[in-house]
């Protein structure tokens, strides 16, 4: 088979990979504090880092593989909800979570009061203090307020302060599902950042723009698509049909 | 791509449970005590691909990996328990509650409900019982011969009789709060019922310990904001072309796969 073949091949399968992380993405571009994926793609060449370069161009060799994803930490828009226990982060801080697999960090601000008024997020894992423990709140003592810099507070007793972390290279984070990310092994960073109280984030994910890397991953697709055709199509059943025709 | 195709489906199944929120909060805009709800979202689990940190070669490694969504799901409905505008309607027995706190009545099979709704009447008997005559725990009875009913902010419910002078305390509301309110069973009808997740009623005196008073002559009307509502359905319109867009463009793919051999 022609080796144009298997490069228009890598590149069907890359933007299909492709089209699965746009799907994802625009599938929550509703979900509060969702942030998008990225697609990276990388040259692959077969003949790199080995000495087995064909002689004619290095250029018949190389592909394109679909090389990773990346969390793009862009800022969502901040949008007023008035309820007490909705938090937004602007920056690049995270809530702590802790789940039965670990404590997680989040942008999701959705709290709930649990049993025993412990601060908790919308599945019942309770969101950690910068002591590592939950925060109880005792719900008869009037309204909770929540300050910038994440203090907890009813009137004036000061109930705790929220555990609000940021990571080196927030993007290369890694995702375990329910808007949370798994915080194992990442570096801590300086937190820069505010807490708004009665404000949601909102996805992060820009539609239009999303819309038109669909589009142009569709037409890369054709492309590719054409370049398959017409080496299987057009070259290789002429050679066969054509070339080796025996009389 | 079928993974794609699948992520848009999850995508649009959540719009259409966004939707049907909106549209029972828009169908409750007028009715008394209603608390609107909000539908809940994340993301679904993740597959990974590629993991980061993996060694791509011996002395370098991948630094973010693939992880390849599939879509978002509804997490939960999250009943927001703003006080609503209060109306005035001048009728002695209807009452609202400004701040925290729920009216509590008996069902007909003896257990209790809570509401918002203090739309009260009298019964055949005098007892204050709602819309549905369920009687308002605890119970309270208007003397027939009453000539007039207050209710002071504290619950406390006192008449006047003919050839008195001082007005009669005839009873004490009391009202129930929750600490998550969120979490009630919801019962149709205005009424709610706690679970384990609200934790137990906590009761108490009208403007005491973080509950709210009681206004005589006011009902509380529905806190859902058509604005907001109307601005959430187009979002979620909006959301729901966008995946179904992606499912066109799969689809398109698809035929153009299918279309490679002639």
């Amino acid at each position: 088979m022609d080796s144009g073949y298997y490069v228009a091949a890598g590149s069907l399968k890359a933007r299909s990979f492709q089209l699965e992380v746009v799907a994802n993405n625009l599938a929550n571009a509703a979900t509060v504090s969702y942030k998008p994926d990225q697609s990276f793609f990388a040259l692959f060449n077969k003949a790199g880092g080995s000495n087995r370069r064909l002689p004619l161009s290095a250029a018949l060799n190389d592909g394109v593989v679909f090389g990773e994803t990346g969390v793009v930490t862009d800022q969502g828009n901040l949008r007023a909800t008035g309820r007490p226990l909705d938090l937004a982060l602007e920056g690049n801080g995270f809530l702590m979570v802790r789940t039965p697999a670990g404590d997680r960090a989040t942008r999701d601000g959705r709290l709930q009061l649990g049993q025993g008024g412990q601060l908790q997020a919308m599945d019942g894992s309770p969101v950690l203090g910068k002591n590592g423990q939950p925060i109880a709140v005792d719900p008869a003592k009037g309204d909770l307020s929540i300050t910038a810099d994440g203090t907890v507070q009813q009137k004036e007793a000061v109930l705790g302060q929220l555990d609000l972390k940021a990571f080196e290279k927030p993007g290369s984070l890694k995702r375990s599902g329910s808007l949370r990310f798994d915080p194992t092994g990442a570096v801590e960073a300086p937190m820069k950042g505010t807490v708004a109280q009665g404000h949601l984030e909102q996805s992060a994910v820009d539609t239009a723009s999303t819309m038109v890397e669909m589009i142009r991953l569709n037409r890369l697709f054709e492309l590719s698509l054409k370049v398959a055709s017409t080496l299987s199509n057009d070259l290789d059943s002429k050679s066969i049909n054509d070339v080796a025709i025996s009389r | 791509m079928m993974r794609a195709m699948w992520s848009a489906a999850a995508g649009m199944n959540v719009q259409q449970f966004n939707m049907d929120t909106i549209s029972n909060n828009l169908a409750n805009v007028n009715t008394t005590g209603f608390k609107k709800a909000r539908a809940e979202f994340q993301d679904l689990l993740y597959q990974t691909v590629n993991l980061a940190g993996t060694a791509s070669s011996s002395s370098t490694s991948i630094p973010s990996g693939i992880q390849m969504g599939h879509g978002a799901k509804l997490q939960s409905l999250q009943r927001q328990y703003s006080t609503g505008n209060l109306r005035q309607t001048s009728n002695r027995f209807d009452m609202a509650i400004e701040g925290d706190g729920f009216f509590k009545v008996t069902q007909p099979d003896g257990t209790l409900a809570y509401t918002r709704d203090g739309g009260f009447t009298t019964d055949q008997n005098g007892a204050l019982v709602n819309a549905a005559g369920y009687m308002l725990e605890p119970q309270i009875t208007i003397p027939s011969d009453a000539l007039s009913v207050t209710i002071a902010p504290d619950g406390t419910v006192s008449v006047t009789q003919p050839g008195q002078t001082q007005p009669q305390q005839v009873g004490q509301i009391t009202l129930s709060h929750f600490v998550n309110p969120s979490g009630m069973n919801q019962l149709g009808r205005n009424l709610m019922q706690p679970t384990l997740a609200s934790g137990d009623a906590i009761d108490g005196v009208p403007g005491t310990d973080g509950m709210g008073t009681v206004n005589q002559g006011f009902l509380e009307v529905s806190n859902v904001d058509v604005a907001e509502e109307m601005v959430n359905m187009i979002i979620g319109q909006r959301a729901y072309e966008a995946n179904s867009k992606t499912i066109r463009t799969v689809d398109d793919m698809l035929s153009l796969l299918n279309g490679l051999k002639r």
